[in-house]
């Protein structure tokens, strides 16, 4: 699963997502494209899920491209702990998404199959999408 | 290059509550500079625009409200990064006898042979910066990729074309055919089993200890 190699700071603030994903938003890499619509903490359990319902739907052909990583730890404190006596225990690494944001690109497969693939993927993320796709993948030329 | 009219109205006035009121009202706000001339705040109807940006029109006569025309080509677009609406147009007037610099689409076509033996093709210059004269710049790039095989590159001086200059860097790779990345599926199967084994582990520690808990419950009852 995704993370940091090497971080600076174990535990992070929890932050604001306002506003729109201005960064990344556009297709860089690939044809098709899955965009965030709402803002979310994506897990790396979530990515990771939703990467293994792509790879299993494309099976062999098509490159896949991961847009978004996983570098804010979130802290959990135990259960049935009084408050107070510090921040709890970093348990998981989210990624931080803005509406606009592109999660997933693809290439090298044809228009059907790229968005039945990101179909299932969005099963697996916590957040409303869409699936995009250049002018070149909407005419589904090679 | 093809030509095509857009109609604009003139912008009284500016600021971001009167642009998101113009586009309230189904019209997008414009900008109209030109070499040696004064910038015009405009107003472009957002359907008329629409129209536009799906066809392969470059050079606009632009129409104000007093008649006037001017040659022009749609410099920048900026769009909503959700909603993929056209939210601001840069129109640039031109001359017909001056050089431009603008940006192409760089369009691939035919199937390569290395896609047919199993390979991937992958697009990595999806648009090229030219200089020429506006007529003679054409609304696309178009390259043949039916020769590829895998591992092959075709970069952007292989490609030959009159009448323009490219300024993007001509040793940059335009499309190549790489290997397949092969989903092994045994792979998957022994994660399949790994995570079986754990799950069996666990479901039998977790009968251990309720198995004890009932034996510490049932010892005291004894007593």
């Amino acid at each position: 699963m995704l993370m940091p190699q090497k971080i600076k700071w174990r535990k992070h603030h929890r932050g604001r997502r306002r506003g729109k994903a201005y960064r990344g938003s556009k297709l860089s890499f690939g044809t098709y494209g899955l965009k965030a619509l709402e803002p979310a903490w994506v897990n790396s359990r979530q990515i990771e899920a939703a990467r293994i319902a792509i790879s299993r739907h494309i099976r062999r052909g098509g490159k896949l491209w991961i847009r978004i990583f996983p570098d804010k730890p979130v802290t959990i404190k135990p259960a049935e702990t009084r408050m107070g006596k510090g921040k709890g225990n970093p348990e998981f690494w989210v990624a931080v998404v803005k509406p606009g944001r592109i999660l997933f690109e693809l290439e090298g497969i044809p228009y059907d199959s790229a968005k039945e693939a990101m179909r299932l993927a969005s099963y697996k993320l916590p957040l409303k999408t869409k699936f995009v796709a250049t002018m070149e993948g909407k005419l589904d030329l090679p | 290059m093809a030509e095509a009219d857009l109609h604009v109205e003139y912008r009284e006035k500016t600021g971001h509550y009167i642009a998101k009121s113009i586009r309230r009202s189904g019209k997008v706000p414009a900008i109209f500079y030109a070499h040696g001339k004064d910038t015009v705040p405009l107003i472009v109807n957002e359907k008329e625009l629409s129209r536009l940006l799906h066809s392969e029109v470059n050079v606009l006569n632009v129409i104000f409200p007093d008649g006037k025309k001017e040659k022009s080509i749609l410099r920048e677009v900026q769009r909503d990064v959700v909603t993929d609406k056209a939210i601001h147009v840069d129109i640039m007037g031109i001359k017909l006898t001056e050089k431009i610099r603008i940006s192409i689409p760089v369009v691939l076509t035919g199937n390569p042979i290395g896609v047919k033996e199993g390979g991937i093709l992958e697009h990595l210059l999806r648009e090229v910066e030219v200089e020429g004269l506006p007529l003679e710049i054409p609304e696309h790039i178009e390259v043949d990729v039916s020769g590829l095989k895998i591992g092959d590159v075709i970069k952007l001086e292989d490609i030959s074309v009159d009448k323009i200059k490219f300024i993007t860097d001509i040793h940059h790779a335009l499309a190549n055919v790489i290997h397949p990345k092969v989903l092994v599926e045994e792979v998957v199967e022994e994660e399949k089993e790994e995570i079986e084994a754990e799950a069996e582990e666990i479901t039998k520690e977790g009968k251990e200890e309720k198995e004890e808990k009932e034996e510490e419950k049932a010892e005291p009852q004894k007593k």
